[in-house]
């Protein structure tokens, strides 16, 4: 690997990164890339087309079964344009011929949902079978879930413009003809005319043009990327860039980037052995016997007897199921989370209506001290009402009597009957709450009181004495309190 | 009313008051006797007349509002005018217009349905706006003018206009500042199940069709005598501390939480207008906060506009009414 010729910078990128990368590429090296993808893809997509014209379902099936293989081409171009060598169209179908996994990347791999990132094991590495396994397998350790989702949203990305090419058709039919050669003829099949059908072909060549080398490009992105992390390619770049600058004598840039370099890698992660040296299985012999891996410590815990059961069921042959993988862990941790909320708030229900349903005898209300601008506190009363109301009475002070009394019976009905009074209840109010409280008798009583008192507060109009004594006696009767 | 009382000083004579206030209510029975129900309503309605305002009302069709105005109108012997709004409804058509008599030479006036006592406006939001406007004008001033003259309306005229909630299609909404100049709205809604199964026996019995049937209710006022119930009404006394309520609600609804547009100052007068008249109902001569209280939903709602937030989880206007209502204290006498 001639890492100094490549034409990326390297560095650690997140694997969106690296994918955006990917689009870069395409940006700068679509002359050569989409020559040899036209080469390689039109006259095949064509001629399939032509010859299965009676059957487009199966023809457009085919095509697009195909897709891994003109991959390839779009990828030894790309791989090549790394290093700055352009690859004419011809030199990169000839690639082809002796590129190993083809049947593979057609079976058993056609639906693997990290397509384009495992692409470049077979056909950059030439690698095969079980080793080519191992070595996804450990590409895909830390970059996996990131090409699966890339899939996913290229996949979504031709739909749209599929859709859209069709839809444009719909745009651009004058009012007055049919339309059953847009959006519709997508689900519903129509009149199939020559011309129909080469319009269609050639927008479903289109759209696959369009889209298919960006999604090649990314997913290499990401192989490289993950490949710079594994190897730490971007540090050796950086020593081979030292020794360079040691050799033309600039000592004091040399330093710092040596000082760099030593930092970089106190911190960077363990480098993973490179599944793909020469010998590997040799080379990790060759490291274990080293005295530094030659301490053992035995750890005893508990664990639970399922776990073991499914790592004896568990062959060590993983299946491609990482989206599924990933949407289980995470549906796993949203139920965890769901399931905290809910004792949580449970918790904070209880907490807040404790004893809201059943409130216990001898835990009542506050029972409030002042009403209307009124003092009723038992305490702000005179002991005796009666006999003061009576005192006021005779005196001819008509309002404070009646106010005592009125006080009184609210007092009386806060604090002995639990009447409830709210900050904008009226009079009128408190006298239908009492209704509902007491008997018709008392009720009444209170109602009578309550006019009487209106009568004097809103039109300034004092009952008379004898009026007040008929009050008084009712008073007695209903309000008064026995004797302490 | 009280047995004990003297002269108020408010300048009535207690005798007058007493009659008045037997009047308004003896009109609130005889409505009663053709209309089952509603008793909110009839109520309101009347309180409408007596404070000289003009009411909007809101229900779906067939709720017996032709039937309360026909039935108000003929306690008093008032004269009553319908009028359905359509969209092709002419300014014209509601107040009326010259005419050119080729046979005498002469331009007679021919006048438009307003010139009445109770004007029953059916589903006023069918009609353009500038035939809405026409109405609203004659309502706000008691006159027409009719090519250059201006006719006085012959008190009382109320205006008892319809709204129907659930149809919007093809209506012209009121705008803010004409719902103002009705004094209150009120909502008019399906009757309980004893009260529909007295209506459906009332309405059937010796009566063929559905003509609704007003035989009942007879005349006990004068239209003068109407009139005067709207002074008595006026000259009922007001303690402070109940203005102050009335202006502390009205106050309210501006700062609060969940109103984007409060109710004006014509809102506080219409609710002290609103409590004077239901204290006359009530057979009372002084105004009490729970008039006020009273009055407040029917005075106030269509001069509170929802913020679009609680309107959208189906909150109107009554619900953050009532609210208000419980929050805002009651006055300390």
């Amino acid at each position: 690997m001639q890492l100094d010729r490549l034409a990326l910078r390297l560095r650690r990128r997140r694997p969106w990164e690296a994918g955006d990368l990917g689009c870069r590429m395409v940006q700068t090296w679509w002359r050569p890339l989409m020559a040899a993808w036209l080469t390689a893809y039109v006259p095949v997509a064509v001629a399939v087309y032509v010859a299965l014209r009676e059957h487009p379902a199966v023809a457009i099936a085919i095509v697009w079964w195909l897709k891994p293989l003109f991959d390839r081409v779009a990828l030894e171009v790309l791989s090549r344009a790394v290093f700055g060598e352009v690859l004419s169209p011809l030199a990169a179908l000839r690639a082809l011929r002796d590129t190993p996994g083809i049947v593979a990347s057609l079976t058993i791999y056609r639906f693997d949902p990290a397509r384009a990132f495992n692409l470049p094991v077979p056909h950059l590495e030439r690698l095969r079978g079980r080793a080519a396994r191992e070595r996804s397998r450990s590409l895909g350790r830390r970059g996996r879930g990131a090409a699966v989702w890339s899939t996913l949203v290229y996949f979504n990305f031709e739909l749209v413009v599929t859709l859209s090419f069709f839809g444009a058709i719909d745009l651009f039919t004058p009012s007055g003809f049919d339309r059953d050669f847009g959006l519709k003829s997508i689900f519903l099949a129509g009149e199939e005319t020559p011309w129909r059908q080469a319009l269609a072909m050639a927008m479903q060549i289109a759209t696959v043009s369009l889209i298919e080398p960006f999604y090649v490009a990314s997913g290499f992105a990401q192989y490289l990327n993950r490949r710079t992390q594994l190897e730490a390619w971007d540090l050796e770049l950086t020593l081979r860039n030292i020794a360079k600058g040691d050799a033309d004598g600039s000592r004091p840039r040399a330093i710092a980037a040596a000082l760099l370099a030593a930092l970089v890698l106190a911190f960077a992660a363990p480098r993973e052995a490179p599944a793909a040296a020469a010998d590997p299985e040799t080379a990790i012999k060759q490291v274990m016997t080293e005295p530094e891996l030659q301490q053992y410590k035995e750890v005893k815990r508990y664990r639970w007897k399922a776990d073991r059961d499914a790592r004896e069921r568990d062959t060590g042959e993983r299946d491609a199921s990482g989206l599924g993988e990933l949407i289980a862990g995470f549906a796993r941790v949203l139920m965890w989370i769901a399931a905290f909320v809910l004792v949580a708030l449970l918790l904070y229900y209880a907490w807040r209506y404790v004893g809201a349903w059943a409130p216990e005898p001898g835990r009542r209300r506050q029972a409030p001290k002042v009403l209307f601008g009124l003092d009723v506190a038992p305490e702000s009363l005179p002991p005796d009402i009666a006999a003061a109301a009576l005192a006021a009475i005779e005196a001819g002070r008509a309002r404070e009597a009646l106010g005592l009394l009125y006080r009184g019976a609210l007092s009386a009905l806060v604090n002995r009957d639990g009447l409830e009074v709210e900050a904008g209840d009226t009079e009128g109010d408190c006298v239908r709450r009492t209704a509902a409280l007491v008997d018709a008798d008392k009720a009444h009583a209170f109602a009578d009181l309550v006019k009487a008192w209106q009568a004097t507060a809103y039109a300034r109009r004092e009952p008379s004495a004898p009026a007040l004594r008929d009050l008084l006696a009712s008073w007695r009767a209903h309000f008064e309190a026995a004797a302490p | 009313m009280d047995t004990h009382a003297q002269n108020t000083g408010t300048g009535l004579d207690p005798e007058h008051l007493a009659r008045a206030a037997a009047d308004a209510d003896a009109m609130r029975r005889e409505i009663g006797k053709a209309v089952v129900g509603q008793e909110d309503v009839v109520r309101q309605v009347l309180a409408g007349l007596i404070a000289g305002g003009h009411v909007l009302i809101e229900g779906v069709p067939g709720l017996g509002k032709t039937l309360i105005v026909r039935a108000l109108a003929k306690t008093f012997n008032g004269s009553f005018r319908r009028i359905q709004f359509t969209p092709d409804l002419m300014p014209a058509d509601v107040s009326g217009h010259t005419l050119y008599d080729p046979s005498t030479g002469q331009f007679t006036t021919r006048r438009g349905p307003v010139f009445t006592h109770l004007l029953l406006a059916d589903e006023i939001n069918r009609a353009p706006a500038k035939t809405q406007a026409a109405l609203l004008e004659v309502m706000q001033e008691g006159q027409v003018t009719i090519e250059g003259e201006s006719l006085k309306l012959e008190p009382p005229f109320m205006v008892l206009a319809t709204e129907n909630p659930i149809e919007h299609e093809g209506t012209y909404a009121l705008p803010e500042a004409q719902l103002d100049r009705f004094l209150l709205k009120i909502r008019i809604d399906y009757p309980s199940l004893e009260e529909e199964k007295r209506l459906a026996k009332q309405v059937t019995l010796s009566n063929v069709g559905e003509q609704l049937n007003v035989d009942a209710v007879e005349t006990i006022v004068t239209p003068e005598a109407v009139v005067d119930l709207q002074r008595v009404a006026a000259a009922l006394a007001l303690d402070d501390a109940v203005v102050d309520y009335a202006v502390r609600i009205v106050r309210a609804t501006r700062t609060w939480n969940g109103v984007s547009a409060g109710a004006g100052p014509r809102g506080c007068i219409a609710l002290v207008r609103a409590a004077r008249a239901s204290a006359l109902i009530d057979g009372r001569d002084h105004v009490t906060p729970d008039d006020v209280k009273h009055m407040a939903l029917a005075c106030l709602r269509h001069r509170v506009r929802p913020s679009p937030e609680l309107e959208i989880e189906g909150h109107g206007a009554d619900t953050i009414l009532a609210a208000l209502l419980d929050r805002v204290d009651a006055p300390r006498a």
